[in-house]
């Protein structure tokens, strides 16, 4: 590789007017429920795109402008990509609490079927962020994309989602001065068909009970498309065990580490377009021919 | 109901692409209702409250709109990496007010409504007031826990807010007959920090003096509408909507910041200079409420109210 092309590129311009990018936006319908769709073409799109799969709650909505920078990025490129938002999430329709787990691995199917349809393309690519790495990884069982990446995926759905519920522990304290239910009562609740409200969302006992029994590394996961995790923390050094298990959970994976430059979990650090992770994400597509035109 | 919402997208002046969109009523009532993001987020706000807000109108029948100024969620335009924090004075004086006004006009133009309200939570809330100072023919604005102050990023991050000094120091309080409390305390496992600290915040914010807001000489730093002060543009915004007729409500959930702020700043010292617009001008305040109604009791009541009062001017 070339001084120059191992230079990293900052994207620091990405969000503004491009022609060579057509953007629509619209609803499309799965079991007659409207789900919102951005995409984001190529002026000359090749035949594979790739559909992005959002985390889970608040932090989808501190994440968007990520996957809308990269959306833009990939198309600048010649990949089309596919953002969308699943039931009772984002845009789309219905309520947060309605959408069950298994709605949610429809919406991928339904959203990669759409596209592919839609755009006339005969291969996808799947990329998720956080739980909706997950939700990905699990998908691509069913759907045998031609790529997978991961960023930051979720492992243990159990373990997410138990920390979690520690966002409402701390609105307990400023509400009623107290705890007055310990994550445990709360997970009760659950277990028992009740409900839950975490930063303004409202889990259901059905969809927490389903969702949390996932993880990633219990078995080898039927995929043999290559595989990308993107491993994002403050000080990489090590590869975290759990990730080191989830590469050998797949037929083809390798993960690579970068350093933390945006937040899920808080807005402190405004960064529309992380470029280490843009560019180790591009250096995989490239490594392995996706594009078809170079940057 | 059949889903009723459209995508719908706008070229403002420098050539961006905003995206936004339109939940449609099924039997309109004439009113049309535009929500402004909160500060850094997109459209739909902190647990979809704008998107549950919309709908709960939309079945009121309100056409309402909503949509990610430049730099943000879907729409075109950059906002530079920085700290959050560094982009909050701008947006609280009037950064997204010229893409604002691009979509109210194109909104006005095509439903041709009889009634146009305003309505935006915290940044937002600024968005919207600023912007209804400058449109004109906007007949009401819901300010919701917007905040009435600047605030230079540094002096933020260095000082404990009191509103927060007050939460900390009630904490300790109730504990003032708990053995184990004292035994943490004695032990040295208490945050000594924490507590002095809120002590010292809350007696400095009790004798501190507040700021001349419409005469007397201003300080550089006033001048320049940085450090922890009075925002002067969402003052003159509110001042204009008053002069000229139309109504505000100023809609401040209990548990938070902004609230204690507008009543430190805002409510008390300057709103009694006010008493002649009084019937233009309302404060409802919701208890137990956080800063972003994360509660579904206070975000219901939230709809509840902002859809009652724009009801009670819609046909007035």
């Amino acid at each position: 590789m070339s001084e120059k092309e191992k230079k990293l590129i900052e994207f620091k311009n990405i969000n503004y007017p491009d022609n060579s990018i057509i953007e629509k936006h619209d609803y499309f319908t799965r079991d007659g429920k409207h789900l919102f769709y951005a995409m984001f073409l190529p002026e000359q799109k090749q035949d594979i795109g790739v559909v992005f799969c959002s985390p889970f709650a608040e932090e989808k909505v501190r994440t968007l402008r990520i996957f809308v920078s990269f959306a833009r990025v990939l198309a600048s490129m010649g990949l089309s990509v596919f953002c969308f938002d699943y039931f009772g999430d984002g845009d789309s329709e219905g309520d947060f609490e309605e959408a069950s787990f298994g709605d949610r691995i429809e919406d991928i199917k339904a959203a990669v079927n759409f596209f592919k349809k839609e755009q006339a393309l005969s291969k996808i690519g799947l990329l998720g962020l956080r739980w909706g790495g997950t939700l990905a990884a699990l998908a691509c069982e069913i759907l045998a994309p031609k790529f997978l990446i991961l960023w930051e995926p979720i492992v243990s759905s159990e373990k997410y989602f138990y920390d979690y519920l520690r966002s409402n522990i701390a609105s307990q304290m400023v509400i009623e001065g107290k705890v007055k239910m310990t994550r445990n009562d709360l997970i009760k609740e659950l277990e028992t068909g009740g409900k839950v409200t975490v930063e303004g969302y409202v889990l259901n006992g059905d969809f927490y009970v389903k969702a949390r029994q996932y993880n990633l590394t219990e078995r080898k996961l039927n995929y043999r498309g290559k595989t990308l995790i993107v491993q994002i923390s403050p000080n990489p050094t090590n590869v975290r065990p759990e990730l080191k298990k989830l590469e050998s959970s797949f037929s083809d994976a390798e993960v690579v580490m970068v350093v933390k430059e945006f937040e899920w979990e808080k807005t402190e650090t405004w960064q529309p377009a992380p470029p280490q992770l843009f560019n180790i994400t591009i250096g995989y597509l490239k490594k392995y021919a996706f594009f078809r035109r170079d940057i | 109901m059949p889903f009723l919402e459209e995508t719908f997208s706008l070229k403002n002046d420098s050539g961006q692409t905003i995206y936004g969109i339109i939940h449609h009523p099924q039997s309109p009532n004439g009113g049309l209702v535009v929500l402004f993001n909160i500060g850094l987020h997109y459209r739909v706000c902190h647990a979809r409250l704008f998107v549950r807000q919309a709908r709960y109108l939309q079945n009121a029948g309100f056409t309402v709109a909503r949509f990610d100024t430049a730099g943000l969620g879907y729409s075109q335009g950059e906002i530079h990496v920085s700290r959050a924090i560094d982009s909050f004075d701008a947006i609280q004086t009037g950064l997204f007010k010229d893409d604002a006004l691009m979509v109210v006009n194109y909104l006005k133009r095509r439903f041709n409504p009889r009634k146009v309200f305003f309505s935006g939570l915290c940044g937002g809330a600024l968005t919207g007031i600023i912007t209804a100072a400058v449109c004109g023919d906007v007949d009401g604005v819901i300010f919701i826990a917007g905040p009435v102050t600047v605030t230079s990023a540094e002096r933020e991050l260095s000082m404990l807010h009191p509103f927060e000094a007050d939460v900390l120091f009630t904490g300790y309080l109730k504990k003032i007959f708990n053995l184990r409390a004292w035994a943490r305390f004695f032990s040295g496992r208490t945050s000594y920090k924490d507590l002095f600290n809120s002590l010292k915040v809350k007696i400095a914010d009790k004798f501190a003096k507040s700021q001349p807001v419409e005469e007397g000489v201003e300080s550089q730093e006033q001048l320049e509408n940085k450090g922890d002060l009075f925002n002067r543009v969402f003052f003159q915004a509110f001042k204009r909507l008053m002069e000229s007729g139309k109504d505000v409500l100023f809609l401040m959930p209990e548990l938070d910041r902004a609230t204690y702020d507008f009543d430190k700043m805002f409510a008390k010292p300057i709103l009694k200079n006010y008493t002649k617009y009084e019937k233009h001008y309302s404060i409802s305040r919701i208890s137990r409420a956080d800063h972003t109604f994360s509660r579904p009791e206070s975000s219901k009541q939230l709809f509840d109210v902002t859809r009652k009062w724009m009801l009670a001017r819609l046909n007035h």
